[in-house]
């Protein structure tokens, strides 16, 4: 229950798992009730709510771990997983979907994941598909290119962050190959060097614009390859099912500012 | 016949995709197969599209004809022997280093490969069995890799090719025997059904041998389809057993062994498909769906793709491209094909010899739902999994949701929609706690008038057509005294 006496009480975490989690840590330690709480993103604007207190979570590991190991303690991998998934989604509501999912968590156990008829259940639910959605589409549309010295290169402006589902998959699929796939939106690379594995470096651009533009150049010889494909790509569609629509809906437009087909190497 | 020495990669891979690109199946599902560490690729049981060509078509796997050459005379192939078209051939290595180099820069999921007959049947096998070999051995190609098999072709060469490909696929070409004579006169039931059946067999041994191999007590693989022993395919489409009878020697195949052990995961793993072109020749949409059921009953075939008549060579004897209403009708084929594989149906509940076509205002399951109202309205608090899916709006993945959600607290509508059910189709047909979201008339022809979608009405408003057909937008003055829920047969959004 809502304590109308005291102010509403904001915490602002970082938007990453640790931060959210942090967040959790806080909310619980604080014993001030969860109807009086609630989670926000600190990057994000929002207009100030009148009667309440804004405090500014600073992200902690230990508390942070804490919180995960708990919630695969009290409610299950699943939940566990659940909830790294939707702290890695580009959703705005995510910190406090998380945190009310959590509160019902710990009080029904592992049932929870069953309970879609709950607001925040539901909705968590809703977080983690439309991640998994956009690291999928992600895998069909990322392009790789390859420069003179044999690296694949692939840059690639997501939502969510999805670098750390998208590495696994291109690891398996590539072991054999130098890559690196770069992150413009968050400004991150996932780097995998043959046959020794992959990892992530943050803040690239910050440090070395000069290496993200390397990224993106191409050599004549990839100028070559990548008109093949764009032959292939135009000849490949049946004139008479032309389905501009279709073919938008399939295949978002934003997804293809680094798509190959649809950019001619002339200009 | 029109043949060019020395022509560029360029202009080979766009006369050979171009001359592949009728063929429907693109899809690269169906094998889980994981990174080697040391070679090149894996696969996903669900599959990946790569991108979308502007026909809206999916665009997996690089597809594309060995050679455009061919000695047949099928009436509905651009490629056949008597056109004057650009000929060109890949050779094995040009078509497996494409496919590596688009691989590499994950521009596909692998290789789709199919031919033109030149100089014979076999040859043509041989040169796809060679390319798909050196992408397996050479370059040690974990992929995603789909054959075509070339009917008529040497059986010993098609399953080399079983043992490196991950799908096959033999075309059906047209669903009847007539069809197939009229307009594929080099091919026949019988050099089509032959390959077909050979791989069936094929996968089955290779993977009853797998299962063998299991140390006991392991669970196996998939639960194999018992044998039938009925005709393959249904009598009243002109093949009847002993037309077919030679065929059923062929139980007596054996799958010999791979050639040479690579990367490859079994025989045919991800299973054989076909393809049927559809509009070509006469036949009804029952005749078709029956066709399709016995192939999935009695040929194990994971996919039927379908695929609406294009006049490539113009012929007068031929129908002409209609547009739209062809692709309506191929798109119900699919809705169809979807309800026979996943949600439990057979063709005879959907069509009959009585009403041979799909209702084209209708999906074949809101049609199904509307001509049983008796089976109607379901509580979604109680009714089983297989009821739930005979619920227009509701489908396999909400009804497993429904099962399961519920368990934990009753549901009510707003759930639904969170739970994924279109309600806007499946409003009709369901209560929950007993009561029906609105008070909604429960006859075929009002629930029907909601059902048919906006762009249809208003095609249907445009033209004449005949009073039975008026009537369902007439709705106001049937239903007297009762409002529809919402305005246009929208539904509840």
């Amino acid at each position: 229950m809502r304590d109308e006496t005291k102010p509403m009480r904001i915490l602002l975490c970082e938007d990453s798992l640790e931060g959210i989690l942090t967040g959790v840590y806080e909310a619980y330690q604080s014993r001030y009730g969860h109807d009086n709480i609630k989670l926000y993103l600190a990057a994000r604007e929002y207009e100030l709510e009148l009667f309440s207190e804004y405090h500014k979570v600073r992200p902690d590991a230990e508390s942070s771990n804490k919180v995960l190991l708990s919630i695969l303690e009290k409610i299950g991998d699943t939940a566990r997983k659940n909830v790294v998934e939707a702290a890695y989604s580009a959703e705005p509501d995510k910190a406090d979907v998380i945190y009310r999912y959590l509160i019902r968590g710990y009080a029904v156990g592992s049932r929870i994941v069953d309970y879609l008829s709950d607001p925040y259940v539901s909705r968590l639910f809703e977080i983690c598909r439309r991640l998994w959605n956009e690291v999928h589409r992600w895998k069909e549309f990322l392009r790789f290119q390859i420069q003179e010295n044999g690296l694949l290169t692939a840059v690639i402006e997501p939502k969510a962050r999805v670098l750390t589902f998208l590495m696994p998959h291109f690891a398996d699929r590539l072991p054999i190959e130098n890559f690196i796939i770069y992150d413009k939106t968050h400004d991150q690379a996932g780097i995998h060097r043959k046959q020794q594995g992959w990892f992530l470096a943050d803040r690239l651009g910050r440090d070395y614009p000069e290496y993200t533009a390397l990224l993106e150049t191409t050599t004549k010889e990839e100028a070559q390859m990548q008109d093949l494909w764009r032959i292939f790509f135009e000849t490949i569609a049946v004139r008479e099912r032309e389905n501009a629509r279709l073919q938008t809906q399939l295949l978002p437009k934003w997804y293809r500012d680094h798509m190959v087909e649809f950019h001619s190497n002339k200009e | 016949m029109v043949v060019q020495e020395g022509l560029s990669l360029e202009r080979k891979l766009e006369i050979l995709g171009d001359a592949a690109k009728y063929d429907v199946a693109c899809t690269s599902s169906g094998v889980d197969r994981s990174g080697t560490g040391n070679s090149m690729g894996n696969t996903l049981k669900c599959g990946i599209c790569h991108s979308f060509a502007a026909d809206g078509r999916c665009i997996s796997l690089l597809k594309i004809l060995m050679t455009n050459e061919c000695i047949f005379q099928c009436k509905y192939c651009i490629n056949r022997a008597k056109n004057d078209v650009l000929r060109a051939t890949f050779t094995p290595e040009e078509a497996a280093g494409l496919t590596m180099e688009f691989y590499r820069r994950n521009y596909i999921e692998g290789l789709f490969l199919s031919s033109g007959i030149y100089p014979t049947p076999d040859a043509a096998a041989e040169r796809m069995l060679e390319t798909v070999a050196l992408l397996r051995f050479q370059y040690r190609f974990a992929g995603y890799i789909h054959v075509k098999a070339i009917p008529g072709a040497d059986g010993q060469i098609t399953e080399q090719i079983g043992w490196l490909a991950d799908r096959m696929s033999v075309n059906l070409e047209l669903p009847t025997a007539e069809g197939l004579r009229s307009l594929a006169p080099n091919k026949s039931r019988k050099t089509i059904l032959t390959p077909m059946r050979q791989i069936q067999l094929g996968i089955k041994q290779n993977r009853q041998a797998a299962r063998e191999a299991l140390p006991s007590g392991m669970p196996g693989g998939r639960v194999l389809l018992p044998d039938r022993q009925e005709e393959f395919l249904p009598s009243s489409l002109e093949c009847r057993p002993e037309q077919l009878g030679d065929l059923a020697e062929e139980n007596s195949y054996t799958l010999g062994k791979p050639l040479l052990k690579g990367v490859t995961s079994g025989f045919v793993p991800a299973g054989q498909s076909t393809q049927m072109i559809i509009g070509a020749t006469g036949e009804t949409d029952y005749q078709i769906m029956s066709v399709t059921e016995s192939l999935y009953q009695k040929f194990d075939l994971k996919r039927v793709f379908y695929s609406a008549f294009v006049n490539v060579n113009q012929d007068s004897d031929m129908p002409n491209w209609i547009g739209r209403t062809q692709l309506d009708r191929e798109h119900r084929l699919y809705q169809a094909d979807f309800l026979l594989r996943y949600y439990q149906f057979q063709i005879g509940e959907l069509l009959s010899e009585d009403r041979p076509n799909f209702n084209m205002l209708l999906d074949p399951k809101c049609d199904y739902a509307v001509r049983h109202l008796e089976l109607f309205p379901v509580e979604i608090n109680r009714a089983d999994y297989h009821t739930l899916l005979r619920v227009p709006g509701i489908g396999v993945k909400s009804a497993q949701r429904i099962v399961k959600a519920r368990r934990m607290a009753v549901l009510d509508f707003p759930d639904l929609k969170k739970i994924g059910v279109v309600l806007k189709r499946a409003v009709y047909f369901i209560t929950c706690q007993g009561k029906m979201m609105y008070p909604v008339k429960l006859s075929e022809d009002s629930i029907t008038g909601y059902l048919i979608d906006e762009r249809k009405q208003k095609e249907l408003k445009g033209e004449q057509i005949g009073y039975q057909q008026l009537s369902l937008f007439d709705l106001p003055s049937m239903a007297s005294g009762y409002q529809p829920p919402v305005a246009g047969g929208g539904g509840a959004q």
